[in-house]
């Protein structure tokens, strides 16, 4: 349970606490008894020394600010006839019936006349000052200059009185406008505030204060006027008469001492007195019990009736001080650490320029470093380097724990390598490029950790060593291609229906067309030759795709645009012959090459649709680059397998 | 600061035995004076807690009570019988509460220190309780920036009249309120020693 509380009302009604205190107190008295009786009258003198000079004192302010007040109505123009008594009066009237002091209400009222510079108007914004003041609990000298600023012109000081006026209220308005809504609105405060109990009691201050005055000025005059008038000549009577009252008490005292020595005496004369007065002085005290007695006894019979004897009295009321010591201390305390927060405020200003600066100079050097860092990236240089030297082991690996090494050397660097891009990746804020860089780094670290596990998967393995190996280095598939492309052109080879050469018969004279006969410089054929002109027809009909020759019998010329002429002479175009014939007689199927020789001339040509015999095949071995050895080797062997099978005839080509 | 008033707790006594229908009246005009107040405060407790980590969820007490906007509404009341004397020897008559835990915390946070109490940290030796011992040098700071604006007199640099709830409804009432209660209890006053002033004077008769 807290007990955080607004205590409205509270009342002492002492506790244990209390007692104990008091016990203690009353035999401290006890003790000290003798010193008291000293003090007693010593102070004694003091406080009616005391209280002369306050009245004295009190006398002296009212009468200053009653002169002031005079003198500000004499400098306004004001202090015409009895006005100035007049005022004076308003004023003590004021305080009578609002129980304010007249100290307040004169300075008040020594403001509003400067302000308005009219008493009717000063006595009209003084009452309502004194509303104002009743309503809102606050002082009526604040009340009085807020309300001064806000007749020449500045409001915001009534504003923040808390009257109930808004901002705009205040500014928008006129005075007047503001006195009417303010005279509505705490319209008879002060006097139903000066009616309540509180009020009372403040009416009952001021007529003590009244009469401090009053007794201050009799005081004042009475000694002025024995010390022939004037002030200085006032309070040295005054301590003249408090030294007197002093010596009196202590004369006194002396007295009582003499009287011990009269003592016997006296106590003689008391028993003579007492044996004479006896009689009555046991009817006067027996007279007193029984009054007494009755008394109680009607008031308890009172009170069983449900009566309360002579009612429950007035409440009194009053006011706890503040504690002064606890509010400087406090006041005190505040301002240490107001000092202590300005000085840590200062240091921490003071910290962060300093940061400011060192952060500053950070971004420079970063700055620089990223300069170089796109020059040199020593690490990305590691890495590679160490992939390769990671590539050369691997070919001199003799065993599988070398190779599982080797793939876990790898992998850890693919995963350097992975992290690093992806860093990159998140530098540029590429996302797509986050996305497959973070994708690349989960991919490599899961065959890092399968390695790193012990679980040796192949398939991890071939993947690192896969990608480890240079693709154009032995590649398996390109090589397969190469030869079923051999196999597909051997083929077609051995579809090429050559011409069936008959030895021609003896003597049989020219039989029908298409026959060969033996002549010294070889075979020939039975028919005679054809003319250039019947070989262009039949080269014509074979659609004019390719250049014919010439009327020269040397040349060809060319028939279709943009070829050139490829054969010089009539011997160089005789393998052509030879192929168009074969064509023309359907003897050999047109298909698609690269490169031919011509038998005879040894020239390159390129055609679309030919046939030859003699030819030379280009195949593009993709493999062994940079090593003859490895291309010679594969070639090769391939050709050594196709005879193995049957497919070439010869198991060698070209070379 | 309260006003010490003399023989309240004689007059309810009375009242309570002599004027009932009077009690009754007067804890009517206090009522009638006080709940508003104690409604506006309620008004000023946060639905949502203040900060996020000060969560709604209620735990055992004895621990840092948790943020409930609910049973801090629940927990601001005023009360007009008199309470026990406290150790100075003073009963207190008539009093607005703000009762729960959440409730004065949130009430009087930084009104001792704005700044939070002195940090030293969690690995800081000594049990003191005066000293902020968060990881987070600034926790206190945070903590009373992000409660909001004290309110109330701060005169003579004295603090105990600050608050957020209670203390704010009663700053904003500019004294009418404590002016109203007694006039309320003057009136009773009245009324009373009027009435048994009468009985008395018609049994004399």
């Amino acid at each position: 349970m807290s007990n955080v509380a607004i205590n409205i009302a509270a009342e002492f009604t002492g506790k244990n606490a209390f007692k104990k205190a008091e016990t203690s107190v009353d035999r401290l008295n006890k003790t000290t008894k003798g010193l008291s009786k000293t003090l007693t009258r010593t102070f004694g003198t003091a406080a009616v020394l005391a209280f002369g000079k306050a009245s004295v004192k009190a006398f002296a302010e009212d009468d200053k600010a009653a002169t002031s007040l005079g003198i500000t109505l004499k400098n306004l123009d004001l202090a015409y006839g009895s006005n100035i008594g007049t005022v004076n009066g308003f004023i003590n009237r004021l305080e009578a019936q609002t129980g304010v002091l007249d100290d307040e209400l004169r300075p008040a009222m020594d403001r509003l006349l400067r302000a308005t510079g009219s008493v009717t108007k000063a006595q009209e914004l003084l009452g309502l000052a004194l509303d104002v003041a009743a309503g809102t609990g606050k002082s009526v000298t604040q009340v009085s200059q807020s309300l001064q600023k806000a007749y020449l012109g500045q409001t915001q000081a009534l504003g923040r009185l808390g009257v109930g006026l808004s901002k705009a209220e205040l500014t928008s308005s006129s005075f007047e406008e503001i006195q009417q809504r303010l005279t509505v609105l705490f319209a008879g405060q002060a006097s139903a505030a000066a009616e309540t109990f509180a009020g009372q009691l403040d009416k009952l201050t001021i007529a003590a204060n009244n009469a401090k005055e009053t007794i201050g000025k009799g005081l004042y005059d009475g000694i002025s006027a024995l010390s022939g008038g004037g002030a200085t000549a006032a309070t040295d009577n005054i301590d003249k008469l408090a030294n007197g009252i002093g010596d009196t008490l202590a004369n006194v005292g002396s007295l009582i001492n003499k009287l011990k020595d009269l003592k016997p005496v006296l106590i003689g004369l008391g028993i003579v007195a007492a044996a004479a007065f006896l009689p009555m002085t046991t009817a006067i005290v027996g007279a007193i019990f029984l009054l007494g007695k009755l008394n109680q006894l009607l008031d308890k019979s009172l009170f069983k009736q449900g009566i309360i004897p002579n009612g429950m009295g007035n409440i009194s009321m009053t006011v706890s001080s503040q504690d002064t010591q606890k509010a400087d201390a406090a006041a005190l305390k505040a301002q240490k650490a107001m000092t202590a927060l300005t000085k840590t405020q200062a240091a921490n200003q003071a910290k962060i320029t300093k940061d400011k600066k060192l952060q500053a100079a950070i971004d420079k050097a970063n700055l620089a470093l990223n300069k170089g860092e796109g020059v040199f990236d020593i690490e990305k240089i590691q890495i590679a380097a160490a992939l390769t030297n990671q590539a050369q082991l691997l070919g001199k690996a003799t065993d599988a724990a070398q190779v599982l090494q080797i793939a876990n050397d790898t992998a850890r660097l693919n995963v350097k390598r992975s992290m690093l891009a992806l860093e990159e990746a998140i530098a540029s804020k590429d996302e797509t490029a986050i996305i497959a860089a973070t994708a690349k780094l989960n991919e490599d670290l899961k065959i890092l950790n399968a390695l790193s596990n012990q679980k040796t998967q192949m398939v991890a393995i071939e993947s690192i060593l896969k990608g480890l190996q240079p693709k154009d280095l032995i590649d398996q598939n390109n090589l397969d291609e190469a030869l079923r492309k051999i196999r597909e052109m051997l083929a077609l080879l051995a579809q090429v229906k050559t011409p069936t050469i008959t030895p021609p018969a003896g003597g049989g004279g020219g039989g029908g067309g298409g026959g060969f006969i033996q002549t010294p410089n070889g075979i020939r054929p039975t028919t005679e030759p054809r003319s250039i002109a019947e070989i262009n027809k039949a080269t014509e009909a074979l659609g004019g795709v390719i250049s014919v020759i010439g009327e020269n019998g040397k040349e060809f010329t060319k028939l279709v645009d943009g070829l050139p002429p490829v054969f010089q002479t009539v011997e160089d175009a005789g393998a052509f012959n030879a192929l168009v014939n074969s064509f023309a007689n359907g003897a050999m199927n047109p298909f698609n090459a690269g490169s031919f020789r011509a038998a005879e001339g040894g020239s390159l040509f390129n055609s679309g649709a030919v046939g030859s015999r003699d030819r030379d095949i280009n195949i593009n071995v993709q493999t062994g680059i940079g090593d003859p050895e490895a291309i010679a080797r594969a070639i090769e062997d391939a050709i050594r397998q196709s005879y193995q099978r049957g497919t070439s005839s010869t198991g060698l080509l070209a070379v | 600061m309260p006003t010490e008033v003399v023989g309240v707790v004689a007059l309810k006594k009375a009242l309570n035995k002599y004027a009932p229908d009077l009690a009754k009246e007067l804890t009517k005009e206090l009522g009638t004076i006080l709940k508003p107040i104690v409604n506006e405060a309620r008004s000023f407790v946060p639905v949502r807690s203040p900060m996020s980590g000060w969560s709604e969820i209620d735990t055992p007490k004895g621990k840092f009570p948790k943020y409930n906007a609910l049973e801090i509404r629940r927990g601001i009341i005023y009360k007009t019988t008199p309470s026990k004397p406290n150790r100075a020897g003073f009963t207190n008559t008539i009093r607005i509460q703000n009762k729960t835990m959440q409730g004065a915390i949130y009430e009087t946070a930084g009104r001792k220190n704005g700044q939070g109490q002195d940090w030293v940290g969690a690995k800081a030796g000594g049990a003191s309780k005066g000293v902020s011992r968060s990881v987070n040098p600034y926790a206190g700071n945070q903590f009373i920036s992000n409660l909001g604006q004290l309110y109330g007199s701060n005169r003579g640099g004295d603090h105990r009249m600050m608050g957020r709830l209670i203390f704010r409804a009663w700053a904003n009432t500019q004294g009418k309120a404590n002016a109203a209660v007694f006039k309320s209890i003057e009136n009773t006053t009245t009324k009373f020693n009027r009435r048994t002033s009468t009985v008395d004077v018609r049994r004399a008769a």
